[in-house]
Protein backbone atom coordinates (compact mmCIF):
# COMPACT_ATOMS: atom_id res chain seq x y z
CA UNK A 1 0.00 0.00 0.00
CA UNK A 2 2.05 2.93 -1.28
CA UNK A 3 -0.56 5.72 -1.32
CA UNK A 4 -2.07 7.28 1.78
CA UNK A 5 -5.12 5.59 3.27
CA UNK A 6 -8.50 7.08 2.26
CA UNK A 7 -10.41 9.03 4.92
CA UNK A 8 -13.22 6.50 5.26
CA UNK A 9 -10.72 3.68 5.82
CA UNK A 10 -8.95 5.73 8.51
CA UNK A 11 -12.29 6.35 10.24
CA UNK A 12 -13.26 2.69 10.08
CA UNK A 13 -9.79 1.77 11.38
CA UNK A 14 -10.10 4.13 14.34
CA UNK A 15 -13.61 2.89 15.08
CA UNK A 16 -12.42 -0.73 14.90
CA UNK A 17 -14.82 -1.56 12.11
CA UNK A 18 -12.32 -3.23 9.77
CA UNK A 19 -12.02 -6.98 9.47
CA UNK A 20 -8.79 -8.54 10.69
CA UNK A 21 -6.98 -8.62 7.32
CA UNK A 22 -7.92 -5.01 6.52
CA UNK A 23 -6.92 -3.93 10.03
CA UNK A 24 -3.51 -5.62 9.75
CA UNK A 25 -2.88 -4.05 6.34
CA UNK A 26 -3.91 -0.60 7.61
CA UNK A 27 -1.82 -0.99 10.79
CA UNK A 28 1.28 -1.91 8.77
CA UNK A 29 0.72 1.13 6.56
CA UNK A 30 0.19 3.44 9.56
CA UNK A 31 3.34 2.06 11.23
CA UNK A 32 5.39 3.16 8.24
CA UNK A 33 3.53 6.35 7.28
CA UNK A 34 3.72 9.29 9.72
CA UNK A 35 1.13 11.22 7.65
CA UNK A 36 -1.56 8.53 8.00
CA UNK A 37 -0.56 7.90 11.62
CA UNK A 38 -1.21 11.58 12.35
CA UNK A 39 -4.56 11.45 10.54
CA UNK A 40 -5.57 8.38 12.51
CA UNK A 41 -4.55 10.09 15.76
CA UNK A 42 -6.64 13.16 14.85
CA UNK A 43 -9.64 10.99 14.00
CA UNK A 44 -9.52 9.38 17.45
CA UNK A 45 -12.60 10.67 19.38
CA UNK A 46 -10.55 10.96 22.60
CA UNK A 47 -7.67 12.79 20.89
CA UNK A 48 -8.25 15.93 23.02
CA UNK A 49 -8.23 13.95 26.23
CA UNK A 50 -5.06 12.09 25.18
CA UNK A 51 -3.36 15.41 24.41
CA UNK A 52 -4.47 16.89 27.75
CA UNK A 53 -3.17 13.97 29.78
CA UNK A 54 -0.57 15.36 32.20
CA UNK A 55 3.01 14.15 32.14
CA UNK A 56 4.04 12.81 35.54
CA UNK A 57 7.32 14.11 36.91
CA UNK A 58 9.99 11.61 37.87
CA UNK A 59 10.16 11.30 41.69
CA UNK A 60 13.07 13.11 43.30
CA UNK A 61 16.10 10.85 43.76
CA UNK A 62 14.80 8.21 41.34
CA UNK A 63 17.97 7.88 39.28
CA UNK A 64 20.20 7.95 42.34
CA UNK A 65 18.16 5.12 43.89
CA UNK A 66 18.59 3.04 40.71
CA UNK A 67 22.35 3.63 40.70
CA UNK A 68 22.52 2.63 44.36
CA UNK A 69 20.58 -0.56 43.68
CA UNK A 70 22.98 -1.34 40.85
CA UNK A 71 25.86 -1.25 43.30
CA UNK A 72 24.24 -3.93 45.44
CA UNK A 73 25.09 -7.56 44.63
CA UNK A 74 22.53 -9.18 42.39
CA UNK A 75 20.51 -11.78 44.22
CA UNK A 76 20.57 -15.08 42.38
CA UNK A 77 16.91 -15.63 41.63
CA UNK A 78 15.17 -18.99 41.74
CA UNK A 79 14.97 -18.92 37.95
CA UNK A 80 18.74 -18.53 37.73
CA UNK A 81 19.46 -21.20 40.31
CA UNK A 82 17.20 -23.96 39.02
CA UNK A 83 19.25 -25.05 35.95
CA UNK A 84 22.43 -24.97 37.97
CA UNK A 85 20.94 -27.03 40.76
CA UNK A 86 20.79 -29.90 38.27
CA UNK A 87 24.48 -29.51 37.50
CA UNK A 88 25.17 -29.20 41.22
CA UNK A 89 23.26 -32.42 41.82
CA UNK A 90 25.35 -34.34 39.29
CA UNK A 91 28.63 -32.95 40.64
CA UNK A 92 27.55 -33.67 44.21
CA UNK A 93 26.48 -37.21 43.38
CA UNK A 94 29.91 -37.82 41.83
CA UNK A 95 31.64 -36.33 44.89
CA UNK A 96 29.57 -38.35 47.36
CA UNK A 97 30.17 -41.56 45.42
CA UNK A 98 33.84 -41.03 46.18
CA UNK A 99 33.31 -39.84 49.76
CA UNK A 100 30.55 -42.33 50.62
CA UNK A 101 28.54 -42.48 53.87
CA UNK A 102 25.36 -43.87 55.44
CA UNK A 103 22.39 -44.02 52.99
CA UNK A 104 20.12 -41.67 55.03
CA UNK A 105 22.83 -39.15 55.73
CA UNK A 106 23.89 -39.38 52.10
CA UNK A 107 20.57 -37.91 50.94
CA UNK A 108 20.93 -34.89 53.23
CA UNK A 109 24.52 -34.38 52.16
CA UNK A 110 23.50 -34.69 48.54
CA UNK A 111 20.79 -32.02 48.90
CA UNK A 112 23.06 -29.63 50.78
CA UNK A 113 26.02 -30.02 48.46
CA UNK A 114 23.81 -29.84 45.36
CA UNK A 115 22.35 -26.53 46.46
CA UNK A 116 25.73 -25.08 47.37
CA UNK A 117 27.36 -26.26 44.16
CA UNK A 118 24.38 -25.11 42.08
CA UNK A 119 24.47 -21.60 43.48
CA UNK A 120 28.25 -21.47 43.13
CA UNK A 121 28.20 -22.60 39.48
CA UNK A 122 25.36 -20.18 38.71
CA UNK A 123 27.24 -17.31 40.26
CA UNK A 124 30.57 -18.12 38.64
CA UNK A 125 28.96 -18.35 35.21
CA UNK A 126 27.11 -15.08 35.73
CA UNK A 127 30.35 -13.42 36.83
CA UNK A 128 28.92 -11.63 39.82
CA UNK A 129 31.65 -11.49 42.43
CA UNK A 130 30.55 -10.33 45.88
CA UNK A 131 31.26 -11.15 49.54
CA UNK A 132 28.15 -13.37 49.65
CA UNK A 133 29.42 -15.36 46.68
CA UNK A 134 32.87 -15.78 48.17
CA UNK A 135 31.24 -17.00 51.40
CA UNK A 136 29.07 -19.45 49.46
CA UNK A 137 32.07 -20.82 47.60
CA UNK A 138 34.10 -21.04 50.79
CA UNK A 139 31.26 -22.82 52.59
CA UNK A 140 30.84 -25.30 49.73
CA UNK A 141 34.56 -26.03 49.61
CA UNK A 142 34.77 -26.36 53.40
CA UNK A 143 31.82 -28.71 53.41
CA UNK A 144 33.32 -30.85 50.67
CA UNK A 145 36.73 -30.94 52.35
CA UNK A 146 35.19 -31.81 55.72
CA UNK A 147 33.24 -34.68 54.22
CA UNK A 148 36.39 -35.99 52.56
CA UNK A 149 38.42 -35.60 55.77
CA UNK A 150 35.80 -37.41 57.86
CA UNK A 151 35.64 -40.24 55.36
CA UNK A 152 39.43 -40.54 55.17
CA UNK A 153 39.70 -40.57 58.97
CA UNK A 154 37.08 -43.31 59.13
CA UNK A 155 38.94 -45.34 56.51
CA UNK A 156 42.26 -44.98 58.32
CA UNK A 157 40.68 -46.14 61.62
CA UNK A 158 39.11 -49.18 59.89
CA UNK A 159 42.42 -50.18 58.32
CA UNK A 160 44.34 -49.72 61.60
CA UNK B 1 10.30 -13.90 35.18
CA UNK B 2 13.05 -15.94 33.60
CA UNK B 3 16.26 -14.37 32.48
CA UNK B 4 15.47 -15.36 28.90
CA UNK B 5 12.51 -13.01 28.90
CA UNK B 6 14.87 -10.18 28.06
CA UNK B 7 16.38 -12.01 25.13
CA UNK B 8 14.95 -14.37 22.56
CA UNK B 9 11.27 -13.77 23.21
CA UNK B 10 11.61 -10.10 22.40
CA UNK B 11 12.82 -10.45 18.85
CA UNK B 12 12.05 -6.88 17.95
CA UNK B 13 13.96 -6.64 14.72
CA UNK B 14 12.16 -3.56 13.60
CA UNK B 15 14.05 -0.33 13.61
CA UNK B 16 17.59 -0.03 14.83
CA UNK B 17 18.08 2.36 17.72
CA UNK B 18 19.57 5.76 16.87
CA UNK B 19 23.32 5.64 16.36
CA UNK B 20 24.01 7.78 19.43
CA UNK B 21 22.04 5.46 21.65
CA UNK B 22 23.88 2.43 20.25
CA UNK B 23 27.15 4.15 21.10
CA UNK B 24 26.00 4.77 24.66
CA UNK B 25 24.77 1.19 25.01
CA UNK B 26 28.12 -0.15 23.81
CA UNK B 27 29.99 2.17 26.17
CA UNK B 28 27.75 1.19 29.09
CA UNK B 29 28.44 -2.47 28.34
CA UNK B 30 32.14 -1.71 28.54
CA UNK B 31 31.61 -0.25 32.00
CA UNK B 32 31.36 3.45 31.19
CA UNK B 33 29.46 4.97 34.13
CA UNK B 34 28.57 8.14 32.21
CA UNK B 35 26.99 6.11 29.40
CA UNK B 36 25.02 4.13 31.96
CA UNK B 37 23.82 7.35 33.57
CA UNK B 38 22.83 8.69 30.14
CA UNK B 39 20.72 5.61 29.38
CA UNK B 40 19.13 5.90 32.81
CA UNK B 41 18.32 9.56 32.24
CA UNK B 42 16.84 8.90 28.79
CA UNK B 43 14.54 6.06 29.78
CA UNK B 44 13.58 6.67 33.42
CA UNK B 45 10.76 9.11 32.73
CA UNK B 46 8.97 7.05 30.02
CA UNK B 47 9.34 3.91 32.14
CA UNK B 48 8.01 5.63 35.27
CA UNK B 49 5.15 7.17 33.28
CA UNK B 50 4.21 3.75 31.86
CA UNK B 51 4.42 2.06 35.29
CA UNK B 52 2.36 4.81 36.91
CA UNK B 53 -0.38 4.52 34.33
CA UNK B 54 -0.33 0.72 34.50
CA UNK B 55 -0.37 0.47 38.29
CA UNK B 56 -2.23 3.72 39.14
CA UNK B 57 -0.24 4.07 42.35
CA UNK B 58 2.82 6.27 42.78
CA UNK B 59 4.66 4.09 45.28
CA UNK B 60 4.16 0.87 43.32
CA UNK B 61 5.03 2.66 40.08
CA UNK B 62 8.26 3.99 41.56
CA UNK B 63 9.24 0.52 42.78
CA UNK B 64 8.39 -1.08 39.43
CA UNK B 65 10.16 1.63 37.42
CA UNK B 66 13.32 1.42 39.55
CA UNK B 67 13.31 -2.37 39.30
CA UNK B 68 12.88 -2.08 35.53
CA UNK B 69 15.82 0.29 35.15
CA UNK B 70 18.03 -1.93 37.32
CA UNK B 71 17.10 -4.94 35.17
CA UNK B 72 17.72 -2.94 31.98
CA UNK B 73 21.19 -1.84 33.06
CA UNK B 74 22.13 -5.25 34.43
CA UNK B 75 20.93 -7.07 31.33
CA UNK B 76 22.31 -4.78 28.64
CA UNK B 77 24.33 -7.71 27.29
CA UNK B 78 21.03 -9.37 26.38
CA UNK B 79 19.91 -6.44 24.24
CA UNK B 80 20.44 -6.90 20.51
CA UNK B 81 21.26 -3.83 18.50
CA UNK B 82 18.82 -4.59 15.68
CA UNK B 83 15.91 -4.07 18.11
CA UNK B 84 14.60 -0.66 19.09
CA UNK B 85 16.03 -0.12 22.56
CA UNK B 86 12.96 1.63 24.00
CA UNK B 87 10.72 -1.27 22.93
CA UNK B 88 13.02 -3.72 24.69
CA UNK B 89 12.92 -1.50 27.78
CA UNK B 90 9.11 -1.33 27.72
CA UNK B 91 9.00 -5.13 27.43
CA UNK B 92 10.89 -5.36 30.70
CA UNK B 93 8.73 -2.62 32.26
CA UNK B 94 5.58 -4.47 31.28
CA UNK B 95 6.78 -7.76 32.81
CA UNK B 96 7.84 -5.91 35.97
CA UNK B 97 4.42 -4.26 36.23
CA UNK B 98 2.76 -7.67 35.93
CA UNK B 99 4.98 -8.96 38.77
CA UNK B 100 4.30 -5.83 40.84
CA UNK B 101 0.56 -6.22 40.26
CA UNK B 102 0.75 -9.83 41.53
CA UNK B 103 2.78 -8.77 44.57
CA UNK B 104 0.29 -5.98 45.28
CA UNK B 105 -2.62 -8.44 45.11
CA UNK B 106 -0.91 -10.60 47.70
CA UNK B 107 -0.06 -7.63 49.93
CA UNK B 108 -3.46 -5.98 50.03
CA UNK B 109 -6.67 -7.54 51.21
CA UNK B 110 -10.00 -6.39 49.86
CA UNK B 111 -10.57 -4.39 53.04
CA UNK B 112 -7.47 -2.34 52.30
CA UNK B 113 -8.78 -0.70 49.16
CA UNK B 114 -6.80 2.41 48.46
CA UNK B 115 -8.58 5.63 49.28
CA UNK B 116 -8.21 8.00 46.37
CA UNK B 117 -8.96 11.69 46.74
CA UNK B 118 -11.50 12.42 44.03
CA UNK B 119 -11.98 16.07 44.91
CA UNK B 120 -11.26 18.42 42.05
CA UNK B 121 -7.72 19.74 41.82
CA UNK B 122 -7.05 23.18 40.32
CA UNK B 123 -5.93 21.37 37.17
CA UNK B 124 -9.24 19.55 36.87
CA UNK B 125 -11.20 22.78 36.99
CA UNK B 126 -10.15 23.63 33.44
CA UNK B 127 -11.94 21.85 30.61
CA UNK B 128 -8.74 20.17 29.45
CA UNK B 129 -8.03 19.13 33.00
CA UNK B 130 -11.45 17.54 33.33
CA UNK B 131 -10.96 15.62 30.09
CA UNK B 132 -7.60 14.36 31.31
CA UNK B 133 -9.05 13.37 34.67
CA UNK B 134 -11.93 11.47 33.04
CA UNK B 135 -9.45 9.73 30.78
CA UNK B 136 -7.32 8.77 33.78
CA UNK B 137 -10.37 7.34 35.55
CA UNK B 138 -11.44 5.48 32.42
CA UNK B 139 -7.95 4.04 31.95
CA UNK B 140 -7.87 2.94 35.60
CA UNK B 141 -11.13 1.06 35.10
CA UNK B 142 -9.90 -0.65 31.95
CA UNK B 143 -8.65 -4.24 32.23
CA UNK B 144 -4.80 -4.29 32.36
CA UNK B 145 -4.79 -6.34 29.16
CA UNK B 146 -6.48 -3.46 27.33
CA UNK B 147 -4.78 -0.66 29.25
CA UNK B 148 -1.26 -1.75 28.35
CA UNK B 149 -1.83 -1.79 24.58
CA UNK B 150 -3.41 1.67 24.63
CA UNK B 151 -0.64 3.10 26.80
CA UNK B 152 2.06 1.62 24.58
CA UNK B 153 0.48 2.92 21.40
CA UNK B 154 -1.03 6.29 22.36
CA UNK B 155 1.43 7.45 25.01
CA UNK B 156 4.71 5.66 24.39
CA UNK B 157 4.59 5.83 20.59
CA UNK B 158 5.29 2.17 19.97
CA UNK B 159 4.23 0.89 16.58
CA UNK B 160 1.54 -1.75 16.19
CA UNK B 161 4.17 -4.25 14.99
CA UNK B 162 6.35 -3.54 17.99
CA UNK B 163 3.46 -4.14 20.39
CA UNK B 164 2.71 -7.43 18.62
CA UNK B 165 6.37 -8.48 18.91
CA UNK B 166 6.53 -7.45 22.55
CA UNK B 167 3.40 -9.42 23.44
CA UNK B 168 4.51 -12.29 21.20
CA UNK B 169 1.13 -12.27 19.46
CA UNK B 170 0.06 -12.10 15.80
CA UNK B 171 -0.60 -8.54 14.62
CA UNK B 172 -4.25 -9.39 13.87
CA UNK B 173 -4.81 -10.49 17.47
CA UNK B 174 -3.19 -7.32 18.76
CA UNK B 175 -5.30 -5.15 16.46
CA UNK B 176 -8.48 -6.83 17.70
CA UNK B 177 -7.34 -6.20 21.27
CA UNK B 178 -6.59 -2.55 20.53
CA UNK B 179 -9.97 -2.04 18.82
CA UNK B 180 -11.80 -3.61 21.76
CA UNK B 181 -9.71 -1.55 24.20
CA UNK B 182 -10.51 1.72 22.40
CA UNK B 183 -14.23 0.94 22.31
CA UNK B 184 -14.26 0.02 25.99
CA UNK B 185 -12.28 3.13 26.92
CA UNK B 186 -14.70 5.38 25.03
CA UNK B 187 -17.70 3.71 26.68
CA UNK B 188 -16.27 4.20 30.17
CA UNK B 189 -15.21 7.76 29.34
CA UNK B 190 -18.68 8.63 28.03
CA UNK B 191 -20.23 7.14 31.17
CA UNK B 192 -18.03 9.43 33.26
CA UNK B 193 -19.01 12.42 31.11
CA UNK B 194 -22.71 11.53 31.50
CA UNK B 195 -22.21 10.99 35.24
CA UNK B 196 -20.42 14.33 35.55
CA UNK B 197 -23.16 16.20 33.69
CA UNK B 198 -26.01 14.55 35.59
Amino acid sequence: MNRHLPDDLILRFVEGDLDENEAVEAALHIDGCPHCAARAAQAEPLADAFAAFPEPALPVGFELAVLEQLELPEVATAALQVPWLGIGLILSAALLMVVGGEPTALLWKLAAVARGTGVAVSVILNQLPSPAIILTLAATLTFGCSLTAVRLLGLSRETS
Amino acid sequence: MGAHAYGGSLALRLEPAPVDEQTFIKAALEGDAKARAWLLQQHSTPVYRFCLRMLANQEDAQDAAQETMVKVLRNLHRYRSDWRFSTWVFGIARNTCIDEHRRRKRRRTTSEVEVVDRSASPYEITEQGMKAERLREALDELAPLYREVLLLYHFEQLKYREIAEMLDLPLGTVMNRIFRARKRLRTIYDEHVAGGNA
